[in-house]
């Protein structure tokens, strides 16, 4: 098989795809990506007390993660910005090739803050200043579970934000949360903004699309040319999609910043990050699929020179 | 009766087995609802989308007589007809002159039910209040709007003799509902005694209904109405199927096409057995720069395709029936 089809896939083609399984089951789909989201402002030491809060513990967590197999290391938006430049220090010094990223959002948020008052935040786009590779900017409107609170991504916002990170050398990753989100998508490529190939993540169950093969299958269909296609799942249905996308050929994202819990329906705490990266890489290999390596992920997605910090 | 009223759209067996004893005959009666005017777009689209009272009144009963058992109405404001009025009391007047026209149609105001988010000149963020202008018009059927969601539309000039907007301009917000405002608005919904048409923007609007059904906010059977095309769901039969396989329980599935794929995604979903909405407020051209003539022109193609196909197209009384409204509510002019 030649290299290129090996590494870029066309997701939307079904035909390739009965012709590869029906004779090499999954090994010569592209290798799995595996993103892991070291942290997040959703959860914090309280929830779990393995959960990585120290510069020093996010590094550590962030090396164990790399050695079971992420080529992704994703840190969240709530640490301060310097916080940031130092870990990714730590984390280039552990992990030569990782790709390192970001939660950046870019979405501005819409709080209530008293009857009938609300306050409009300017899009949250502080993390960019630190450099990461590549960035996670959500192409999405929702309704927090948590405290009612909105974030929304204008397409002005969005448009100015993609000429900033192009300039910045800031590689975007598309955040969805809805189907309907994929219009951004189509949106940008229509203006000349979406840069090949992009990667794009959904996030199924929880907050987000409905966690079923089917509503899967739409995405993928509805998505435009040339992207890679990571899927991150919440609450219990997360291992039923993580596995599909697998078989699927697409990419997964996991991580504590996702879920504190190793098994959600017995409030199972994860012992760590790599914990949940490990079970990703156990389950991909018997399914036979290969895993990325850092370079592997980094030529997927044309993010070839590695950035030292 | 819950066959008849509520089919299964989860159950592929059963529909085999219908459609290949029956065709589509045994579905559901189609009910058409026509959506005569919108809040975006005006006569500067197309001439022919009614914006005075007079007009709506007589567009919606040509349409009710072509076959729509449900009119689903804007009231602009006189002032300025480009933008959806302030007060109740135009929604009524409307209401009041589709009645003397229609007596049995199913009256269906915009309600919202959103707040909107939007920037000024300098670029300052402010948020509405909640909108909920025709609630005092007492519709039968108001639509809620169970969204968030980003609106980015390009609106044209308004030349004289029409008037309101001198310059093209671009309408662009964030719409959204919190659970707290929907909690409220449905509440007050049904102190109204109105039955909320919940306005889906796209399949994740189904979080909104799963949430009413588990607080008991919802009365069987529910009336989902989801948007295809525009800032709605993409319009795919893949994703339309999805529609029905995970629709929430005891509700009904209608379905709106914007644009030009509104002929094709309305086709789908009559095959399907879902419900139909069409009007000039979706989709204003009947085909490739083919400006619509009129509402009943839109409600008599999708009637003469529904009866091509094999599906029976409900009557008012039938509409009534299925959604578990009363008699037709009277207003005094």
């Amino acid at each position: 098989m030649p290299k290129e089809a090996y590494f870029s896939q066309n997701i939307r083609n079904t035909f390739q795809y009965t012709n590869q399984i029906s004779r090499h089951g999954l090994s010569v789909l592209p290798p799995l990506i595996i993103t892991c989201a070291l942290n997040g402002d959703r959860y914090t030491k309280e929830d779990n007390p393995n959960f990585p809060q120290t510069i020093e513990e996010l590094a550590e967590q962030g090396y164990q993660a790399y050695c079971a197999g992420a080529s992704i290391l994703q840190v969240g938006s709530q640490l301060p910005t310097k916080d940031h430049k130092e870990l990714y220090k730590l984390l280039r010094n552990r992990c030569p090739d990782v790709i390192i990223t970001n939660h950046s959002s870019a979405c501005r948020r819409i709080d209530r803050i008293g009857d009938e008052q609300y306050v409009t935040s300017q899009p949250q786009t502080e993390n960019f200043s630190a450099s990461p590779e590549a960035a996670y900017i959500d192409v999405t409107c929702t309704v927090s579970d948590d405290d009612g609170s909105i974030c929304f991504m204008a397409h002005r916002d969005l448009e100015q934000i993609i000429l900033f990170v192009r300039q910045a050398g800031i590689r975007p990753i598309f955040g969805m949360t809805k189907t309907t989100d994929i219009k951004y998508l189509t949106y940008l490529e229509a203006k000349g903004l979406l840069d090949t190939p992009y990667l794009c993540e959904m996030r199924f169950g929880g907050i987000g699309v409905a966690p079923i093969l089917e509503e899967l299958m739409n995405a993928i269909q509805a998505l435009p040319d040339h992207g890679l296609f990571s899927v991150v799942g919440d609450g219990p249905a997360e291992l039923a999609i993580i596995a599909q996308a697998i078989i699927l050929g697409l990419h997964v994202r996991v991580g504590m910043g996702n879920s504190v819990y190793y098994i959600p329906e017995q409030l199972k705490l994860a012992d760590s990050n790599a914990q949940l990266v490990e079970r990703v890489v156990r389950l991909s290999r018997d399914l036979g699929r290969p895993i990325a390596t850092p370079s592997q992920a980094r030529e997927m997605m044309a993010l070839t020179n590695r950035r030292d910090y | 009766m819950s066959n008849y009223l509520i089919h299964n759209y989860c159950d592929t067996r059963s529909y085999v087995d219908m459609i290949s004893r029956s065709g589509l005959s045994k579905l559901p009666p189609l009910i058409i609802t026509c959506a005569i005017t919108g809040g975006v777009h005006g006569k500067e689209s197309n001439p022919n989308l009614p914006e005075s009272p007079e007009e709506q009144a007589q567009q919606a009963y040509d349409a009710y007589n072509a076959g729509a058992s449900m009119i689903h109405i804007h009231a602009r404001d006189p002032k300025n007809p480009c933008a959806m009025t302030q007060n109740w009391e135009d929604f009524y007047h409307v209401n009041a002159l589709v009645r003397s026209r229609c007596p049995d149609v199913i009256i269906n105001n915009n309600l919202v039910g959103m707040r909107r988010n939007f920037a000024d000149a300098d670029g300052n963020y402010h948020v509405s209040r909640q909108l909920l202008v025709s609630l005092k018009a007492l519709p039968e059927v108001a639509s809620l709007d169970l969204s968030t969601h980003c609106m980015n539309v390009k609106l044209p000039a308004r030349k004289p003799p029409l008037f309101g907007r001198d310059e093209a301009t671009a309408r662009r917000e964030v719409n959204f509902m919190t659970f707290e405002d929907l909690e409220h608005v449905t509440r007050l919904m049904k102190e109204h005694d109105i039955k909320p048409e919940l306005e889906c923007f796209g399949l994740d609007g189904y979080r909104y209904v799963n949430y009413m059904i588990e607080h008991g906010l919802l009365d069987a059977p529910g009336w989902i109405q989801i948007l295809f095309g525009g800032s709605g769901a993409i319009p795919s039969l893949n994703q339309l199927i999805t529609a029905g396989r995970i629709l929430p329980q005891n509700c009904m599935l209608s379905i709106i096409g914007i644009g030009a794929a509104q002929t094709a995604i309305l086709a789908q979903s009559i095959i399907l057995g879902y419900h139909v909405r069409v009007g000039l407020e979706d989709n204003y051209y009947y085909g490739p720069g083919e400006l619509a003539k009129s509402n009943a022109q839109m409600v008599e193609r999708i009637v003469r395709i529904a009866r091509e196909l094999g599906r029976e197209i409900a009557t008012p009384a039938q509409a009534r029936e299925m959604m578990g409204l009363g008699a037709p509510r009277l207003y005094s002019l």
